[in-house]
């Protein structure tokens, strides 16, 4: 699945049952995605934004798998990284 | 677990293809037919060399296999012999042997249902005559198989047995070209097509894949183990536990940001379908699904593990360039990196850097990977066959004597 409308970062949801994307483009002011959902600005190429809310404890999940889970509650459109992911 | 693989485009695209191949009397399928002269020892590399280039259909095999062998070592080499001479690609065989005992001992252990023809270097009587008696040789081969009339036909995906592979691993690999081979494997085995997938220190970090994704307690037993012992020999070779150092800064700097999702990368290569075996290092895969083979990490040893496995052919995921491959299995590079494909574009056979540029999408990717890979089937040429690049390598087991 990708999407590419302009006006919003690149991205890639690796699978249907990921909660997150990862930005395809240094792009990194831009504050939406292609498909015009928010997103945090700043977020660097090869990195993840939430697709939805996620409660703290919750699974991160790509490539359809659990790859960590929320050490915090996380917004839909925050950076998903250290901070918040373990 | 669901994925865009089977989306009705690709499938579409997928049932207007034809695959013909080359069927083999102990029914696996070839898509090549090659004549080959097989060194089995590093002395004779250079005469087999020499023969192979007097007879321009035929592929020159050499290992710098050594003697003075222990046992171990030793049974590596035979497998190989054997796995190759039983390679469904390979059409017929020159084997050349250090002595006449060593030929007799051969020919009695291999079960090739292919024309063989062995000479003893011992034997020759110089270099001259040595490479005149196996060009008369590789005419005989020739010859009975035209009498055997090895040609092509309609076999269908169910034939596809893929190695797959990643090396000089970066983003573009993780997201890209990793997953794309994923949902083609996903085509292939809904097909009843085979892959196997090696490498075992790429799986550190994801052994939850298994418990998903392994149905039969032995083989997912199996698989840990060979997973824990590589990491307990990486943690012995550096001082460092593997787990507890990646992912590394730099993989954090690049967006990674747990150990799973970093080795996910590599093993999104195997898509969604369950592991049916776990291989010790070049044992044969023959049932139709995924099979896990343990091998060390350096891609020219895993390829050449893969290829004894009997694949015919494999996708390897490349990110900065990595020129492995193997001259018996084709190997179709697919590359997603701009800066790789600026550089390396000759030796790349399909290119991604669309995704990353927005001109290309999944289903494209898919198309892309399964057109060439088609292709390469039917006979055309990958990149590395056109180079003649490519390595076959055994791994290390023990000191010789």
């Amino acid at each position: 699945m990708q999407l590419d409308v302009g006006g919003g970062r690149r991205f890639l949801v690796l699978d249907p049952s990921d909660n997150v994307a990862t930005l395809l483009d240094e792009e990194t002011e831009l504050d939406r995605l292609s498909d015009g959902m928010r997103i945090a600005e700043h977020v660097p190429f090869g990195h993840k934004v939430s697709l939805r809310p996620i409660a703290s404890g919750e699974a991160i999940v790509k490539y359809g798998v659990e790859i960590g889970s929320a050490t915090q509650a996380i917004e839909q459109g925050e950076h998903v990284h250290v901070h918040n992911c373990q | 677990m669901s994925t865009t693989a089977n989306s009705s485009d690709l499938l579409d695209y997928a049932s207007s293809l034809e695959w013909r191949g080359y069927s083999r009397a102990d029914g696996r399928v070839g898509i090549r037919n090659h004549r080959i002269v097989l060194s089995t020892v590093a002395l004779t590399d250079r005469l087999a060399a020499s023969i192979a280039s007097m007879d321009r259909d035929s592929l020159c095999v050499t290992g710098a296999f050594s003697r003075g062998l222990q046992k171990t070592d030793e049974h590596m080499v035979e497998r190989f012999i054997q796995s190759v001479l039983t390679h469904p690609n390979v059409g017929a065989a020159l084997v050349i042997t250090h002595d006449g005992a060593s030929a007799d001992h051969l020919a009695e252990i291999v079960k090739a249902t292919i024309p063989v023809e062995y000479m003893a270097f011992m034997e020759c009587e110089g270099r001259e005559k040595a490479v005149a008696a196996g060009c008369e040789k590789l005419q005989m081969l020739a010859d009975r198989q035209d009498a055997l009339e090895q040609k092509r036909t309609v076999v269908g995906p169910r034939a596809v047995s893929m190695a797959l592979e990643c090396g000089g691993s970066d983003i573009s690999s993780s997201i890209c070209s990793n997953p794309v081979i994923g949902d083609i494997f996903d085509f292939v085995v809904a097909a009843g097509g085979l892959a196997v997938v090696s490498e075992t220190t790429e799986f550190i970090g994801a052994e939850a894949v298994f418990d998903d994704r392994c149905p039969n307690p032995m083989t997912r037993k199996a698989t840990l183990d060979f997973i824990g012992y590589r990491a307990i020999l990486m943690e012995q070779d550096s001082g460092k536990d593997y787990r507890g150092t990646n992912p590394t800064q730099e993989n954090i700097a690049g967006g990674l940001t747990t150990l799973i999702e970093k080795s996910m990368g590599a093993v999104s290569k195997t898509g969604t379908t369950d592991f049916i075996s776990a291989l010790e290092f070049g044992m044969s895969a023959n049932a139709p699904g995924l099979h896990f083979m343990d091998t060390p990490f350096f891609s020219p040893v895993s390829l050449t593990g893969m290829m004894m496995a009997g694949c015919n052919l494999g996708l390897f995921a490349m990110g900065v360039f990595n020129p492995s491959g193997n001259p018996l299995c084709p190997i179709i590079k697919i590359c997603g990196n701009p800066q790789t494909l600026r550089h390396w574009g000759d030796d790349i056979d399909v290119e991604l850097d669309g995704y990353f540029t927005g001109e290309l999408d999944r289903v494209g990717a898919q198309i892309a990977v399964l057109s060439k890979m088609n292709m390469v089937f039917n006979g055309a040429e990958t990149a590395s066959e056109a180079i003649g690049e490519g390595q076959f390598m055994l791994p290390r087991l023990k000191d010789a004597l």
